[in-house]
C-alpha cells in the first residue's frame, strides 16, 4: 500500500520483507485505481483489494473510495 | 462519632490508568452500600471488527486493541490460529517469541511500577512529583522501560503496533550483531532490576490481606509466557480450550466492559496471581533476589502485586539473556500456513494477565467470529471486592479525601487496560416486524 500511504513509518514494512498495509492512512492525490490495477496483475481477488483499503482506515474518504464506496 | 456520617465518593474520571473509568461510593452508617467501578469508555467492537478478515490480518488489526500491550494480543491470536492449522513454527520461533514477550514485560511493567503506581504509595499525585525527590529510581524506571522497548523494536520494527509478527513465525529475524549488542544492554541491566526489586519491597505498601482465587497459566518447565494449562490456587486445571466451560461473561449495569467469572466468582490474574502459581518456576537467581526481599510468597496482599512486577522484569532480563546467548539466524522466520476451519483458541499471559482469545474460522481462512477476553475484564469484579474489603479494613472514619485516594490507590494496583477491556457491547436490537 505504500504507493498511496502517507509517509512518516520509514518504511519498516517492507524493510522486513511484508506488505504495507498502510496504517498511517492516504496520502495526498492517491492514485487508487492504479494500484488497485497493480493488485489485479498480481492476482488478488476484488475482496481482497477491498480489504486492502478499508482496514484501520476505513472512515479516510480516499480509501473508502477506492473501493467504490461513499461516505454515509 | 463517625458512624451516622453519609459518605458519598464519586471520582469521575481516574487518573493514571490506562482508559476512561469511574468510581461511585455510597457508604451509610459506618457500612458501605454503593459501590461500582464504572467503564464508561465507549466500547470498541473489535471482535466485529475481525470478521470477514483474512488470517493474515488478524496479528496486525488485534495489535490496535492495546497500545501498551499489543505483543500480548498478537501472540494469544497467532497461538490460536497456528494450533487450529496444525502448524508448528518450531523452535526457533518459539524461542524468539519468548524474547518479545519479555521486552512486553519489561515495558509495560516499569510503565505501571514508576508512573501508574508507585506515586501512589510514596505520597505524590504523579510522576513528575516523584522524580523531584527520587530521580534515581525514576531515571532506573524509564531506562527498563526504554530497554523493553527497544526488544519489541528489534522484533516488531517498533514499540507500539510492531509489525513483525506473522502466523506462522516472524516477518524478519533480526540480525545477530543487533541481537549481540542488545545481549549487552540486557546484562547491564541486570543490577537495575536487582535494585528495584527491593527498591519495591521497601516502599511502604498497604498490609491488607484478603482471600482470592489466583488464576494463571502454568508451564511444565518455564515461567508462564506463551503456552501452558489454565490453572488456579483452588484446583482448576485446564487446557486453554475449555476456558468457556468455567469462565462466564456478564454485562452489569453501568459498564462497557464485560465480568468475567470462574464459576461465578470474581478471580484475580496478572503479576501477582502469576506469580504465587509459579513461584517453582523462577530461575534461581530470580528467587533469590526475591527471597532476599523478606516477603513471602505466595501472598495474600494485592499491593504486593508492584513487588511481583518488579520480580518479573527482573525474570524477562534473565530469560532474553538465556534465551539470547546463543542467538544464530534461522533459515527462514516463519513456517508455512496451510488454513484449515474450525475454532481456533489461545492463551497467553499478557503483563495484564490471562488474555483468551478464540476465532471461529471458514475454510477460505476468513474470521467468522471472535472472541476476546483480556485480564482487566477478568479482574473488575476482583477490583470491586477488594474495594469493598480494602476500604472496610482501611476505616469508613478517614475523610472523603482519604477514602477516595485510598480507593483510586485499589484501583491503579492492578493496573487496570481499560481500553482493553471494552470491546464487548451487547447490542441487542429488538424491532417489532
Amino acid at each position: 500500500m505504500g504507493p498511496v500511504t502517507r509517509t512518516g513509518c520509514g518504511a519498516i514494512c517492507p524493510r522486513f520483507g511484508r506488505d504495507c498495509y498502510a496504517c498511517y492512512g492516504p496520502a495526498e492525490n492517491i492514485n487508487a485505481p492504479a494500484l488497485r490495477q497493480r493488485f489485479i496483475g498480481l492476482g488478488l481477488l476484488p475482496e481482497a483489494i477491498d480489504r486492502r483499503f478499508v482496514s484501520f482506515n476505513a472512515a479516510a474518504p480516499a480509501f473508502l473510495a477506492a473501493t467504490g464506496n461513499k461516505p454515509g | 462519632m463517625t458512624g451516622k456520617r453519609e459518605i458519598h465518593i464519586q471520582v469521575p474520571v481516574l487518573a493514571r490508568v490506562e482508559g476512561e473509568a469511574s468510581l461511585s461510593l455510597h457508604a451509610h452508617d459506618g457500612r458501605i452500600e454503593k459501590l461500582a467501578l464504572r467503564i464508561f469508555e465507549p466500547p470498541r467492537l473489535f471482535e466485529k471488527f475481525l470478521e470477514g478478515r483474512d488470517y493474515r490480518e488478524v496479528p496486525d488489526m488485534v495489535a490496535r486493541i492495546c497500545g501498551i500491550c499489543p505483543v500480548a494480543y498478537q501472540m494469544s491470536a497467532v497461538h490460536a490460529l497456528e494450533s487450529l492449522f496444525g502448524l508448528d513454527p518450531g523452535p526457533w520461533v518459539r524461542a524468539q517469541r519468548r524474547v518479545l514477550y519479555c521486552g512486553e514485560w519489561l515495558q509495560s511493567h516499569s510503565l505501571h511500577i514508576h508512573l501508574l503506581a508507585a506515586p501512589d504509595f510514596l505520597g505524590f499525585t504523579g510522576v513528575v512529583g516523584m522524580a523531584q525527590k527520587h530521580p534515581d529510581a525514576v531515571r532506573r524506571g524509564l531506562h527498563l522501560q526504554a530497554l523493553g522497548n527497544d526488544i519489541i523494536r528489534l522484533y516488531g520494527g517498533r514499540s507500539v503496533h510492531p509489525v513483525g509478527v506473522r502466523v506462522g513465525g516472524f516477518h524478519h529475524a533480526p540480525a545477530a550483531a543487533d541481537v549481540a549488542a542488545l545481549r549487552t544492554r540486557l546484562h547491564a541491566a541486570l543490577p537495575e532490576a536487582e535494585a528495584l526489586v527491593a527498591w519495591t519491597a521497601s516502599l511502604p505498601l498497604p498490609a491488607d490481606e484478603q482471600a482470592f482465587t489466583c488464576v494463571a497459566l502454568r508451564h511444565p518447565d518455564e515461567y508462564p509466557m506463551n503456552t501452558g494449562r489454565i490453572v488456579s490456587d483452588d484446583g482448576l486445571d485446564i487446557g486453554i480450550d475449555r476456558f468457556e466451560q468455567r469462565f462466564t461473561e456478564r454485562q452489569e449495569q453501568g459498564s462497557t466492559a464485560l465480568y468475567c467469572y470462574l464459576d461465578d466468582q470474581p478471580y484475580l490474574v496478572g503479576p501477582l496471581a502469576r506469580l504465587n502459581l509459579n513461584l517453582d518456576r523462577l530461575p534461581a537467581p530470580v528467587r533469590q533476589v526475591l527471597d532476599a526481599t523478606g516477603i513471602r510468597f505466595p501472598s495474600r496482599n494485592m499491593f504486593h502485586s508492584v513487588v511481583a512486577r518488579a520480580v518479573e522484569i527482573l525474570l524477562a532480563l534473565h530469560e532474553a539473556i538465556r534465551v539470547l546467548s546463543d542467538y544464530a539466524l534461522p533459515d527462514r522466520a516463519y513456517a508455512d500456513t496451510t488454513v484449515s476451519a474450525g475454532s481456533a483458541f489461545g492463551c497467553t499471559e499478557a503483563p495484564r494477565g490471562l488474555l483468551w482469545h478464540r476465532y471461529d474460522m471458514g475454510a477460505d481462512g476468513t474470521v467468522c467470529s471472535a472472541r476476546i477476553v483480556p485480564p482487566t475484564s477478568q479482574n473488575q469484579a476482583r477490583i470491586e471486592a477488594d474495594l469493598h474489603q480494602s476500604l472496610q479494613a482501611y476505616g469508613l472514619q478517614h475523610s472523603d479525601a482519604a477514602l477516595r485516594l485510598r480507593a483510586e490507590t485499589v484501583i491503579r494496583n492492578y493496573d487496570p487496560c481499560i481500553s482493553c477491556a471494552t470491546h464487548f457491547l451487547d447490542l441487542r436490537i429488538e424491532r417489532d416486524a
